[in-house]
């Protein structure tokens, strides 16, 4: 079951501040195994929006601003989506007439603002990317590395 | 992969975590733009203190009441009576998360947000032709007429001066307290209920059915008496719905014991899905009998504001010395009234700078102008602004005039506005005042000078000697508009003061010093209300003959006014003597130990004190040294001191005598004039209650002879808060006998 996300501001937060970066296939990308490529990689993903999961089964989804050695995640203008609960499933249930075992719903969501989701409960991040711009990925993605190699060579 | 449409997700934990793993401990990737500063703000997720949306173990964040079970008119009593708790505690302060927003019921109401009033139910999906529950109908015509009434004092008081989280909480949490729906309509909705209440009174029985009209009669006195506010005239008709709900108010009080509680109906657990990012906070649970008195107060309050615009005193203009009595008075009753009641008096007063409805702040100012210092004087006279010429002088005093009303107009109203917000508000704004006060004094100077010379003064000599000879001493101008001033700055100076003791400010060891700088503002005051009855007296008599029958009675209202000014002053150092006399020789008794402050001086704490005071040049503020010896009075014996204080308090009760004689126009105190003079009750039994403290200590001295200190008196000396003495200006120390020997 794979929940819709509705963003409220989709094109002015992945823009934020003017800093977009290249797009690339993460699927395709390596897991960076040497310190540069390591905050290389993090770099990237800094500003962009990530959808964390964490232990209690809850989704937050923010723009990504910071990160340490623990993995606690600092994310600006959060929206938190939940689950629904067995209740409402069960009521989903009974007045959807569902197909194939299969029902659709939407997750509850509020806003948070800034948060920081500790290490220790984050069991799942995703990235977001515009698939438009995902399409011209196969050149960006070597603009991309390239990009990457200099900054790696002036630092 | 996966999303909403045009978006993609990858899942990057593994290589996220894998890069994350090989920063060193401390070291942060982070947005060049983001600085940990702002992080600080930042909620922490799962931790229970902070993360609102946070479940224990096995916690559901659904409610499981249901709304739509039929309820028996007892519940819906029990509901209702629990709502006017959490309405006043909101009345009082608390947020609407904690309170109103905690039912059930309302919630549901208004979640999500209904466009139609019809979907303004806390059932949604009803089919339209079923017989409805009439007690659902009871309820939620009740909740929509609550609603509505919350929505209109929030945006009342948002509109005035208040301050959040202090006064009041207007958030709404992202809730519409149905804004968008007309009161009329509204209105039908509680009719339809009450006429259904009284249709099925039979089958319910009379009792019940009466207890929920109450309910519901109130709520319809309630929003009239909110849509009538708006107007500012006629406060006859406008108190009509406040007397009715003072009466409701009892019937509803006398038939709480019909209620039967549903406690489950309210939930914590609804505020973690409003727009606010703090966990679930306890409900605000005030007792019945709290909430009954509250809104007593509330309902009477109601009324009396209204007084304030009774001002229709004949001919004899609107004082608005009468008003700063009122609200003087009427702020200074214990409890304060609530915030709502403040703003609507602030909009009575101040609403698009008319005030009280019908009035240019030209008026009152000038109407001031005349009662303090300008009785009958040609400066105010509005013949001027017909003058034309540019050279005549009564162009030029019009034009002068108008200067001085620009400079002064908005501090001027400032003290108003300043007293219609909660009591540390109004001592802290005060502080600022007294700044600008000066600013307005040194301006007014220089407008009574070009003044003097447009209508030719003489000077005179002052204070008169009462020699023929008068050589040597310099003739001084009557200097009107900085004299006013310079009467505001000081009353505003004591107030400052005396807030401070009714506040519980200072320490007991520093009451001696603070009463003693009272007195000395009190006897400033007094000397220059003195020196402007010495120049209008003057005036009138040169204008003696010529005047009209009405410039006589502005003569007369003035004098009377100054009167009863140096009346308050002579009281306030009195009585301010007393008490400074009666604190130094407790201090020298050993019977008010200071406690020990090893990081501080005296002398830098008297600086810290006086700040707010340390930039006024008139009366400049005494040096440290004047300071502790007019305090100390260490070169007089302690029994001089007590004998002192007994002398002083004689006086100040004579004062006080006469002053409670004055009738409500002698007193200024038209439309308050109970509240005013339970004020000069409250004060002469601080008197007498001083008087016995000092004649304890007195005995027990010589009992024991010079020189016995603490202890060895067999005295305790305990001093309690201003707001439960007989008086709060007046601190007065209990003292008790001990057995020395225990």
């Amino acid at each position: 079951m794979q929940p819709p996300f509705p963003s409220p501001f989709p094109l002015s937060r992945n823009n934020h501040r003017g800093r977009s970066k290249a797009i690339m296939n993460y699927d395709a990308l390596p897991t960076p195994s040497s310190k540069p490529e390591a905050t290389d990689f993090l770099q990237t993903l800094l500003n962009k929006n990530l959808r964390v999961g964490t232990t209690d089964g809850r989704m937050f989804w923010g723009s990504f601003k910071c990160t340490d050695s623990d993995c606690n995640l600092v994310l600006q203008h959060t929206y938190e989506y939940r689950p629904p609960s067995l209740a409402q499933l069960e009521a989903a249930t009974t007045t959807q007439n569902p197909q194939k075992g299969k029902v659709v719903m939407d997750m509850t969501s509020r806003y948070l603002g800034l948060v920081v989701v500790p290490g220790q409960y984050v069991t799942k991040i995703q990235v977001e990317e515009f698939a438009s711009q995902l399409k011209s990925s196969a050149q960006g993605q070597q603009q991309q590395q390239q990009q990457i190699a200099k900054k790696v060579e002036i630092s | 992969m996966g999303g909403s449409e045009g978006i993609v997700a990858f899942d990057i934990t593994k290589k996220f975590r894998a890069a994350a793993g090989t920063l060193e401990l401390g070291e942060l990737v982070k947005d060049d733009f983001f600085s940990l500063f702002e992080s600080v703000g930042a909620l922490e997720i799962m931790d229970p203190k902070m993360d609102s949306g946070c479940l224990a173990p096995g916690e559901s964040l659904d409610e499981d009441y249901d709304v739509t079970r039929p309820l028996s008119p007892g519940e819906v009593i029990g509901i209702i009576d629990q709502l006017f708790c959490l309405e006043m505690a909101w009345y009082q302060g608390y947020p609407l998360s904690q309170t109103l927003l905690t039912n059930v019921y309302i919630d549901r109401m208004l979640e999500p947000e209904p466009l139609i009033l019809q979907d303004a139910d806390f059932i949604r999906e009803r089919i339209a032709k079923e017989q409805r529950d009439p007690m659902h109908v009871v309820l939620r015509a009740y909740c929509l007429g609550l609603v509505k009434c919350c929505w209109y004092i929030n945006d009342r008081i948002k509109f005035e001066h208040y301050y959040e989280e202090e006064d009041f909480v207007t958030n709404t949490y992202h809730r519409s307290l149905l804004d968008s729906f007309d009161l009329n309509d509204i209105n039908d909705e509680i009719m339809a209920a009450r006429r259904l209440v009284h249709s099925i009174r039979h089958r319910i029985g009379n009792e019940l059915a009466q207890a929920l009209g109450f309910r519901l009669e109130l709520r319809t006195a309630f929003l009239r008496a909110i849509e009538l506010s708006v107007m500012r005239s006629n406060p006859e008709s406008l108190s009509l719905p406040w007397t009715q709900m003072k009466a409701v108010w009892e019937m509803i009080y006398q038939s709480r014991h019909l209620g039967q509680p549903v406690p489950e109906a309210f939930s914590t657990k609804i505020q973690r899905r409003l727009a606010s990012t703090m966990p679930p906070r306890p409900i605000v649970k005030l007792s019945t009998e709290e909430t009954y008195k509250h809104f007593k107060k509330l309902f009477v309050d109601g009324i009396n504001v209204l007084n304030v615009l009774n001002y229709h005193d004949s001919q004899s203009l609107l004082v608005l010395t009468y008003h700063q009595n009122f609200v003087m008075t009427f702020q200074s009753q214990k409890p304060q009234p609530l915030v709502y009641i403040r703003t609507l008096l602030q909009s009575f007063l101040f609403k698009d700078m008319i005030i009280l409805g019908k009035l240019s702040i030209r008026h009152v100012l000038d109407d001031d102008l005349s009662l303090v210092v300008l009785p009958a004087s040609k400066f105010l006279d509005p013949a001027n602004d017909l003058v034309e010429a540019p050279h005549h002088p009564r162009y030029a005093l019009a034009h002068q005039m108008e200067l001085f009303r620009q400079r002064a107009a908005q501090s001027y109203l400032d003290i108003f506005r300043a007293f219609c917000q909660n009591r540390c508000r109004i001592r802290r704004t005060l502080c600022h005042s007294i700044q600008d006060w000066e600013t307005v004094q040194v301006d007014a100077e220089e407008i009574d000078q070009l003044l003097r010379l447009q209508i030719d003064e003489k000077p005179h000599v002052y204070p008169p000697t009462g020699d023929e000879d008068t050589s040597g001493v310099e003739p001084t101008y009557s200097l009107p508009l900085s004299s006013w001033a310079y009467l505001y700055k000081l009353r505003l100076m004591e107030w400052i003061v005396q807030l401070g003791f009714e506040l519980d400010i200072y320490a007991p060891d520093e009451l001696a010093g603070m009463y003693w700088y009272l007195s000395d503002l009190a006897r400033h005051r007094a000397r220059l209300v003195d020196r402007i009855s010495y120049f209008t007296k003057l005036r009138a008599a040169e204008e003696k003959g010529g005047a009209t029958a009405a410039q006589e009675a502005a003569f007369i209202r003035s004098k009377h006014y100054l009167y009863q000014a140096s009346f308050d002053a002579a009281i306030t150092w009195e009585m301010a003597d007393a008490m400074s006399n009666m604190y130094a020789a407790l201090g020298r008794l050993g019977l008010i130990v200071p406690p020990p402050r090893p990081y501080s001086t005296d002398e830098l704490r008297y600086d810290v004190r006086m700040k707010p005071f340390g930039t006024i040049g008139l009366p400049e503020l005494p040096s440290w040294e004047v300071y502790r010896a007019s305090t100390d009075r260490a070169q007089v014996e302690t029994e001089k001191l007590l004998e002192d204080a007994r002398l002083s308090l004689e006086q100040a009760q004579r004062g006080l005598e006469v002053v409670a004689r004055m009738s409500e126009k002698e007193s200024f105190s038209v439309g308050c004039y109970e509240r005013w003079l339970g004020g000069v009750t409250g004060q002469i039994r601080a008197v007498e209650k001083a008087g016995v403290v000092v004649e304890v200590v007195m005995r027990k001295l010589e009992e024991k002879g010079e020189g016995t200190k603490g202890k060895e008196l067999g005295l305790k000396v305990g001093i309690g808060k201003a707001a439960e003495g007989e008086h709060e200006w007046w601190v007065v120390p209990t003292v008790e006998e001990i057995d020395q020997r225990a």
